[in-house]
C-alpha cells in the first residue's frame, strides 16, 4: 500500500493474523480488497486478477485466490482463499485497504438499553 | 322589559320566561327611587341586596319568599309542554322544576308541589312563564321593580374550530433540537427518502406503517434476497428507523421526520458484513436518497470506504454517520472521516455523553470528530414485535441528524447535500461548559438550520397553518380542472420531479474536502 492504511487495527500485519485466525480448511480467509479511487471503476476486474496473480506469484502458491463480487462504486472486490497470498496484495501500490470480511463488532453496541 | 321582544317571543310560544326584580319591603321606597327602565334585572337586584344588608336573614328571606310567591302567583302560569333549549333548561333546570322526559327532550313541565314562581329572596329576584296579560300585572304590582325577559344561555362558541390530531408527548431529542417549530410550519420530512443501512428493520412495527418505501436483505456475499420481507434481526435497526421517521403512537412521538420514507438495508446482523454494507450502499443510490443514516463502522481508521463515501456524496447522498461509543480518542471509520456528518451523543444535561467517542486526526481539513453531538442518551424509540425502549450510544444520536437533513431537504427539495450539511453544522452552538475536544461544534438547532438553508424565517405557527388550507383549496381547484381538462399534472409533484431534474450533484469533498490520512 502506497498510502498510510489507517490504524494499527486495520495495518497490514494485522490484518494478516486476523485472516489467518479466520482461515478454514479447504475454503481460506475472506476479505474485502478497496482499491485507490484512480483505478477506473470499469477495470476493477482486470487490476485485481492482475494483483492476485502477483501476490501468488510473490507467495509462491498459484491459483490460490478467487476474485468475487466487484463494488464499483466502493472500488471494491471480495476474495477469498490463501490468506498469505492475500494479505500479500497489499503490497500493491494500487490496494488502499484491506479488510476481513468478517468483522463482529460491526457497530458500536448500544448502551443502558431498557424497555418501556 | 323590551316589549317587542317579549310579545314576539309570546306570540311565537305562547308565553315567555320572566326575570321579575322585585322591591323590597322595607326598601320599597328606595329602590323606587332607582328609576324606571331599568336596564338590566341584575343591577335592580344588587340595589335590592344592598338595601337590605346582613339583617336580612334566612328565616326572613324565606318568609319573605313564600309571601311574594302567594302574592305574585296569579301573575305566572304553569307552562306545559315548554320546550326549551338544552342549554337554557341545563343553566336553570333544577329552579324551575325541569323535568327529563323519555327521548332525551327536556320540558318544563310542573313537578308536583312544583310553583309558578320560584322566588331568589337574597337576589331580590323571581323567575317564572308568564303570558301577556301575567307580564301586564307583573309590571303594575307595586311589590315589582321590573320585568325582564329571561334571556337564553347558551354556550360561549368557540370563534374558530380546527381539528387536529391529538399532540402526544414527544421525545426530549425532539425539543432539545428545537423540531417541533418545523412540523408547526408543515415540515415532516415528507418526500424525503432516508437511506438506513442497519440490523433490518420491523416493518410491521405500527410506527413505521407507511414508513418504509424499500426494503432489502442481503445474502453473505452481498447479493440481493429476492422478494424480503422487512423484518429485524435485532432491536439496533428497528429503533434507528424509528428515530429517523416513527409515526406517533400511544408511547409517543419520537420520530424527527415523522412525514418521511425510509430505504432500509438489512446488512449486518453477521457473517461477512463488509461485503453486505458496500452493496447496500450501491443499492441505495437507486432509491433516490438524500440521506444516508449509518449508525455502524469499524474501530479506530480505515480509509477503506473513502471511495464509496465519495461516491454517495457524488450521488447527492449526505451520509451521516456515528462516531463510536467507545470515549475521548476514539472513533469510528467511516464516521471519522472528513466529508462525513459525523454524529456523538449528548444526554440531557447538554453534556457529552461520556461514552461517546471523539478523536482528532492529524488533517488539514475537519481533523476533529464528531462535528457535532446530538440526543444520543435515554432515547425513546421502537424495537420489533410492537415493542418500545430507551438506549444510549452514537446510534442513537446519529438518526436525530439524518431526520434533520430529512425536514431540511423538505424545505428545500433543490438544497445539494452540501447545503444542507453546512446549514446543520452552521446552526451548531456549543454550550456553556462543553470542551470542543468532546463535542465540537456543539448542538444543532433546527430552526436556525432551516434560516441558514433557506435564507428566510420560518413562518409563524399560526401563518404556516393557515398555508396547508390554502394549498388544500388550491389542490382542489387543480383536481376540478384536471378533471374537466386532464391538463398536464401540475403543482407540487411535478415541481418535485422539476427539481429533481435540476439536482446539483455534489461535490465529493463536500463542505470539508476529504482527507484520508490522520
Amino acid at each position: 500500500m502506497s498510502e498510510y492504511a489507517g490504524s494499527k487495527e486495520w495495518s497490514p500485519e494485522s490484518i494478516r493474523e486476523k485472516l489467518k485466525r479466520s482461515a478454514s480448511p479447504g475454503v481460506g480467509a475472506s476479505a474485502q480488497v478497496f482499491l485507490h479511487e484512480s483505478v477506473p471503476a470499469g477495470s476493477l476486474s482486470e487490476v485485481l486478477t492482475r494483483m492476485v496473480s502477483a501476490a501468488e506469484k510473490k507467495i509462491g502458491r498459484s491459483a490460490s485466490v478467487q476474485v468475487g463480487k466487484l463494488h464499483p462504486l466502493a472500488k471494491s472486490a471480495s476474495v477469498t482463499g490463501d490468506p498469505d497470498v492475500i494479505a500479500a496484495m497489499a503490497s500493491d501500490s494500487q490496494v488502499k485497504a484491506i479488510l476481513p470480511s468478517v468483522i463482529d463488532d460491526i457497530y458500536p453496541k448500544p448502551l443502558n438499553v431498557k424497555e418501556v | 322589559m323590551s316589549v317587542a321582544s317579549f310579545q314576539e317571543t309570546v306570540e311565537a310560544a305562547g308565553y315567555a320566561k320572566v326575570i321579575v326584580a322585585l322591591k323590597a319591603p322595607v326598601q320599597a321606597a328606595t329602590a323606587a327611587t332607582a328609576g324606571t327602565g331599568a336596564t338590566a334585572a341584575t343591577r335592580a337586584s344588587t340595589m335590592a341586596a344592598a338595601a337590605r344588608g346582613p339583617a336580612f336573614t334566612r328565616s326572613a328571606a324565606a318568609s319573605h319568599a313564600r309571601s311574594v310567591a302567594q302574592a305574585l302567583g296569579n301573575h305566572f302560569i304553569f307552562p306545559n309542554q315548554v320546550e326549551v333549549p338544552r342549554a337554557a333548561t341545563a343553566a336553570a333546570g333544577s329552579r324551575i322544576g325541569l323535568s327529563l322526559r323519555s327521548g332525551g327532550q327536556l320540558s318544563a313541565r310542573p313537578a308536583p308541589q312544583t310553583p309558578r314562581v320560584r322566588v331568589f329572596p337574597r337576589l331580590g329576584l323571581a323567575l317564572g312563564y308568564v303570558n301577556m296579560s301575567g307580564a301586564v300585572a307583573l309590571e303594575a304590582d307595586e311589590r315589582v321593580y321590573a320585568v325582564h325577559k329571561a334571556p337564553v344561555l347558551s354556550l360561549i362558541r368557540p370563534t374558530n374550530v380546527k381539528l387536529v390530531t391529538p399532540k402526544r408527548a414527544v421525545t426530549w431529542g425532539i425539543t432539545r433540537l428545537g423540531v417541533e417549530r418545523l412540523w408547526d410550519a408543515g415540515y415532516t420530512g415528507k418526500g424525503v427518502i432516508v437511506g438506513h443501512l442497519d440490523t433490518g428493520v420491523d416493518g410491521s412495527h405500527p410506527a413505521l406503517q407507511d414508513a418504509i418505501s424499500a426494503f432489502a436483505e442481503f445474502d453473505m456475499s452481498g447479493n440481493m434476497v429476492p422478494n424480503a420481507k422487512a423484518h429485524d434481526s435485532d432491536q439496533h435497526g428497528t429503533h434507528t428507523a424509528g428515530t429517523i421517521a416513527g409515526r406517533t403512537t400511544s408511547k409517543g412521538t419520537f420520530g424527527i421526520a415523522p412525514g418521511a420514507q425510509l430505504a432500509c438495508g438489512m446488512v449486518i446482523e453477521g457473517g461477512q458484513v463488509i461485503d453486505r454494507i458496500l452493496a447496500g450502499m450501491e443499492w441505495l443510490i437507486e432509491q433516490k436518497c438524500r440521506i444516508l443514516s449509518m449508525s455502524l463502522g469499524l474501530r479506530d481508521f480505515t480509509p477503506a470506504f473513502q471511495a464509496v463515501i465519495d461516491g454517495l456524496r457524488a450521488a447527492g447522498i449526505l451520509p451521516v454517520i456515528a462516531v463510536g461509543n467507545e470515549g475521548p480518542d476514539t472513533s469510528r471509520s467511516p464516521g471519522n472521516y472528513a466529508n462525513v456528518l459525523s454524529v456523538g451523543a449528548l444526554d440531557r444535561g447538554d453534556i457529552v455523553a461520556d461514552f461517546s467517542s471523539s478523536q482528532k486526526f492529524n488533517r488539514a481539513e475537519d481533523p476533529l470528530v464528531p462535528d457535532l453531538v446530538a440526543p444520543g442518551v435515554g432515547v425513546l424509540s421502537c424495537i420489533p414485535n410492537g415493542r418500545y425502549a430507551e438506549m444510549d450510544g452514537s446510534s442513537m444520536a446519529t438518526p436525530h441528524m439524518a431526520g434533520l437533513a430529512a425536514l431540511l431537504f423538505q424545505a428545500k427539495p433543490n438544497a445539494t447535500i452540501d447545503e444542507v450539511e453546512r446549514a446543520i453544522l452552521g446552526s451548531c452552538q456549543r454550550p456553556a461548559g462543553m470542551i470542543a475536544d468532546r463535542g465540537n461544534r456543539g448542538v444543532p438547532d433546527a430552526v436556525r438550520a432551516f434560516e441558514l438553508l433557506t435564507g428566510t424565517q420560518l413562518p409563524a405557527a399560526a401563518a404556516a397553518a393557515a398555508a396547508p388550507r390554502r394549498q388544500r383549496r388550491a389542490k382542489v381547484a387543480r383536481r376540478a380542472q384536471a378533471g374537466r381538462h386532464r391538463s398536464a399534472p401540475t403543482g407540487p409533484k411535478k415541481q418535485n420531479r422539476v427539481a429533481a431534474g435540476k439536482r446539483k450533484r455534489s461535490s465529493p469533498g463536500g463542505k470539508k474536502r476529504r482527507a484520508v490520512r490522520r
